[in-house]
């Protein structure tokens, strides 16, 4: 409760409109190396990438008119607040509906992978990550409450599930290895936490393998990851009664062996020294403390933390992190006033920025409304796609024009639910709720169990599936092939009860042409444009009308953003 | 040390091609400049215009398929007996296959380095061993394949060089495995051939429909028309004008439909049914250079002989033997099998001797089995030799004296179509070279190569 109220409050510390300590850094930059920024982009192309970056949805038409007649100054900063739902207050009845929360909560699921690994539990999950949003609890606690949490069942208790999620099987796949596991919410959190990634000298030591890759872990040895795991040693991870996937986390385990089989990697040596050891400062137990406590305060207690969560939402918004990838740190190359030797240059793009960032965020209670509302209102975010004169590829990492990127997978399906105004029904597993957006499902299951068919053609467009493969925003043939063709797509352009063109057609065809493009690309029609349109509704109005809509879903300028 | 010249085309050149491309791929070559060098000439076979690779997902169970041993834990019906050619065959299992014992070699010798699926498909795919800090930046072999043979493509080519059909991204077996590091142009072309119809296809019907859409959408979508849109736009672009060429080719339902009575030739099966389209697509010769066909449930760790004497690998060996048999007849019949490779093996082999307690077999690296035809491999042979539980190699059979391993097979699979398989790309993301084939593989196994005991 304490928490709840304390939360709140952070939440309130909010900016004012002229304080952003982005575009110093991001057009100082520039200004030094002669890069020119593209132009501001336009009110309709800022409106529907903030909204599309902020609550993964596009802007309805009304919106859009509103928006775009408003003739006040401050009418961006107006728009972005008015995306982020309001904290609880006492006798508020719910947030009912906040495309903010399932945007983000969608975010998190898919980076915590909870999947169908977890059953039952990937709902309790989710329903926690929502809840810790909606309050808004800063971020280093949500984080310590997932490491440090403990139950008799996963499918009770959704903070557990982040550490369940990272269980390793024997060979046999029944029996759970409980050092492979170790090994794995250690590699999973260091990545996730800290930005860096253990998954090479998890196997063996970085000297003689990483020195073209990771000049920070060409320097680092094996042991020093079973030193991270071992935090984890009493972590007793293990199928209730036996039935998987239903997990207790306790802290009975009898600690981590040496000796023990891997199941997925070379044999550990049986001498080495493994006190839990925190990697990347050497900060040991404090006399008396819980492991998995205290790992869980060193974790989020180093800079590096503050800087990787700032790096990841900077990345997930602006298309490219200030370190790239973002679960790519070089902790050797950080630091402009020493500088690594050369070949090596510094990582980051701007590292004064990213740990103007941090700072910030840590001195802000870790807020990610906060830094999220902060990014967004940089002139940075808002510079248009456009390509400036004198351009090189190079100037990608000058952040000098917006990076251009397809919509995520759940956005494309959600975006064309939105501008056929056919919405398809989604039925939450294990759960009597239904959903209509992709966003607000629990996992990929939801889908699948739904609609099989559905499901593999958003596959198709690149969904993560918690499991192995990350979200991906890369076109292919099968995508476009299924946009031209699939009856999916063609069913939903037709002319049908509530959807947006029945309603249409009750109007004229100059409003029917506005509307569709105020929902698609969040504009009106250009003179041509509006032009061919109305050719095109001339020669036999409803199928005029569905081709229309078709021809709008197929636009790039409706797929990308 | 031969450098091969990757072309750098400027922005300008882009736009002026804009997206039909001089490979008629009407694929935009977005050309990362990779610097893409041999670093020894070695002299490829050049004996195949397209490899088909049926990837049996799961492991099937060497001594139950093409190194199939007698035991006590194996069911009489099998009907295992000796070929014409002195080697065992199950007639019970495989019996439209001892039909064309002729064109297949069966290679007994092989090793996996991987037990664990995805790490095995991943090895399968793309001819290197699992290393989680390169997993993004490999290119599969169908993408190589692509990367390389775009260049020669023929203004009549509309079928992308890199097509795969029912692999399914699943938990266990992990992603498919794409172009890495290479541009989009070499990525898969991917067909759910489980899911209804295929979206290439404008039915009849939907003919007329589709064509004024289309002309619409070229009018319509001033986006497109703008020479400044960013790269993943004017590639998207390239992608759906090529799906438009595929679609408007008079020939594309020849490829893509499947009769009614050729179906069930093939078995009425997913797996029948994309040894089909591999078959046309091979007699259209529009530009599909490797095909990956995925036949799945290889898997059995329980009930390998079924709980009826049906399921196991009875079910799959059934499908198997239909659906190979007929796309051995159809490319005999029209000589296409000279120029075509199949190469037909899973990720790893299975725990061999008595059943576990589920009646299955477990995953296992030491003995594994594979079976070639077609472009010039001589068949009636089976090359190499396991003990008599095909628990291990014996015999390697080949010219070098160790077991063959998948990089064996990749130098293989790109010699006959051309490729140097010494080729490296330095310009990696992560900064490490990729040699197409790795002279060094895991523990201590190095100088993989094509092999030759295959040709005969």
């Amino acid at each position: 409760m304490k928490r709840v109220l304390f939360s709140m409050l952070a939440g309130a510390a909010l900016l004012s409109a002229g304080d952003n300590l982005i575009d110093d850094f991001i057009f100082g930059k520039m200004k030094r190396d002669g890069v020119t920024a593209a132009p501001t982009a336009s009110d309709s192309e800022f409106l529907r990438r903030v909204h599309l970056d902020v609550t993964g949805r596009l802007p309805e038409p009304e919106a859009a008119r509103v928006f775009l007649a408003d003739t006040s100054p401050d009418k961006r900063q107006k728009l972005i607040d008015s995306l982020f739902p309001p904290l609880p207050v006492t006798g508020m009845r719910s947030i009912s509906q906040a495309p903010f929360l399932d945007r983000w909560t969608y975010f998190f699921c898919d980076l915590f992978r909870n999947g169908q690994l977890l059953e039952e539990g990937i709902n309790t999950f989710y329903d926690y990550i929502y809840k810790t949003l909606t309050l808004n609890i800063p971020y280093d606690e949500f984080v310590r409450e997932m490491i440090t949490a403990r139950t008799v069942s996963t499918w009770t208790d959704g903070s557990a599930n982040f550490l369940a999620r990272s269980h390793v099987f024997e060979g046999d796949g029944y029996m759970i290895n409980h050092e492979d596991t170790a090994d794995e919410i250690a590699i999973n959190t260091t990545k996730l936490f800290l930005g860096v990634n253990l998954e090479c000298i998890s196997c063996h030591d970085g000297s003689a393998h990483l020195e073209k890759v990771n000049l920070w872990l060409s320097q680092r040895k094996r042991v020093e990851v079973w030193r991270q795991a071992n935090f984890f040693g009493k972590t007793y991870i293990a199928p209730v009664f036996g039935r998987f996937p239903q997990f207790l986390v306790k802290d009975t385990a009898k600690g981590y062996h040496l000796t023990t089989m891997s199941a997925v990697r070379p044999r550990r040596d049986p001498k080495a020294d493994i006190t839990p050891t925190f990697l990347l400062d050497g900060a040991r137990l404090a006399p008396g403390e819980h492991p998995r406590e205290a790992y869980a305060r060193l974790l989020t207690a180093h800079p590096q933390f503050a800087r990787a969560a700032v790096n990841l939402i900077w990345a997930e918004l602006m298309g490219t992190g200030i370190v790239d990838p973002p679960f790519d740190f070089d902790l050797a190359r950080q630091d402009p006033k020493n500088p690594p030797p050369p070949p090596w240059t510094v990582q980051p793009s701007h590292p004064e920025l990213l740990e103007a960032l941090a700072e910030d965020f840590r001195k802000n209670n870790h807020d990610l409304r906060r830094l999220i509302r902060m990014i967004v209102s940089s002139r940075a975010y808002q510079l248009s796609t456009q390509t400036p004169a004198g351009w090189k590829d190079s100037h990608d990492t000058y952040f000098a024009r917006r990076k251009v990127r397809r919509l995520s997978a759940e956005q494309v399906w959600d975006s064309i639910s939105q501008v056929s105004g056919v919405f398809p029904t989604f039925q939450v597993t294990f759960s009597p709720k239904k959903v209509s957006y992709l966003m607000q499902t629990r996992s990929p299951q939801d889908l699948d169990k739904t609609n099989r068919k559905f499901y593999k053609v958003v596959q198709q467009f690149g969904q993560c599936d918690r499991y192995t493969a990350e979200a991906d925003r890369r076109g292919s043939m099968v995508q476009t092939a299924m946009l031209l063709n699939h009856d999916l797509l063609r069913e939903r352009v037709k002319v049908q009860k509530d959807g947006r063109l029945e309603t249409l057609l009750k109007g004229p065809d100059k409003q029917l042409v506005e509307e569709l493009f105020l929902a698609g690309l969040s504009r009106l029609p250009t003179a041509g444009e509006e032009r061919i349109a109305l050719q095109a509704l001339a020669s036999g109005r409803e199928q005029g009308a569905e081709d229309l809509l078709w021809a709008m879903l197929n636009r790039l300028d409706f797929l990308f953003y | 040390m031969d450098t091969t010249p990757i072309p750098t085309l400027t922005r300008r050149g882009l736009f002026r091609l804009g997206g039909l491309t001089v490979s008629g791929y009407g694929l935009l070559p977005c050309v990362a400049p990779l610097n893409v060098r041999a670093a020894s000439r070695v002299e490829p076979r050049a004996s195949a215009s397209a490899v088909i690779f049926i990837n049996l997902l799961g492991g099937p169970s060497q001594m139950d398929t093409f190194d199939v041993k007698e035991g006590s834990w194996g069911p009489g019906n099998r009907d295992i007996r000796t070929t014409k050619y002195g080697y065992q065959f199950p007639y019970g299992l495989m019996p439209k296959l001892t039909g064309h014992l002729d064109e297949l070699a069966i290679v007994r010798s092989m090793e996996a380095w991987e037990t664990v699926h995805s790490r095995g498909q991943f090895y399968l795919q793309t001819g290197h061993a699992h290393s989680p800090a390169r997993v993004k930046e490999m290119p599969s072999m169908g993408a190589i394949i692509a990367h390389e043979l775009l260049s020669k493509r023929r203004e009549t080519d509309y079928l992308p060089p890199f097509i795969s059909m029912n692999y399914e991204a699943t938990t266990m077996y992990g992603p498919l495995q794409r172009e890495g590091c290479l541009a989009s142009d070499s990525a898969p072309l991917t067909l759910d051939l489980k899911g209804g119809s295929l979206p290439f296809i404008a039915e009849d019907a939907e003919k007329e429909r589709f064509r004024r859409r289309w002309e619409l959408l070229r009018k319509f979508d001033t986006s497109r028309a703008d020479a400044g849109i960013q790269k993943p736009m004017r590639e998207f672009d390239s992608f759906s004008l090529a799906v438009h060429r595929m679609m408007e080719n008079p020939n594309i339902s020849k490829v893509m439909r499947i009769g009614a009575e050729e179906r069930k030739a093939y078995g009425a099966t997913p797996f029948g049914d994309a040894c089909l389209l591999a078959r046309n697509m091979v007699a259209a010769d529009a530009g599909a250079r490797y095909l990956m066909l995925t036949h799945a449930d290889w898997d059995h760790h329980s009930f390998i002989y079924g709980r009826d004497g049906k399921s196991g690998v009875y079910k799959l060996c059934a499908e198997l033997d239909t659906a190979l048999s007929a796309l051995l007849a159809d490319l005999k019949q029209s000589k296409l099998l000279e120029r075509t490779l199949i190469v037909c093996m899973g990720e790893f082999g299975r725990t061999p001797g008595d059943l576990t307690v589920n009646k299955g077999r477990e995953h296992y690296a030491k003995a594994m089995v594979a079976a070639f035809a077609g472009a010039g491999v001589k068949g009636g042979r089976a090359i190499g030799a396991t003990d008599p539980l095909a628990s291990k190699v014996v015999d390697s059979g080949w010219q070098r004296k160790r077991p063959i391993y998948m990089e064996d097979v990749g130098a293989t699979i790109y010699s006959v179509l051309g490729i140097d398989w010494t080729k490296r790309i330095r310009n990696t993301p992560s900064g490490r070279e990729f040699v197409y084939i790795d002279p060094a593989g895991p523990l201590g196994v190095t100088n993989f190569q094509p092999v030759d005991a295959l040709f005969g």
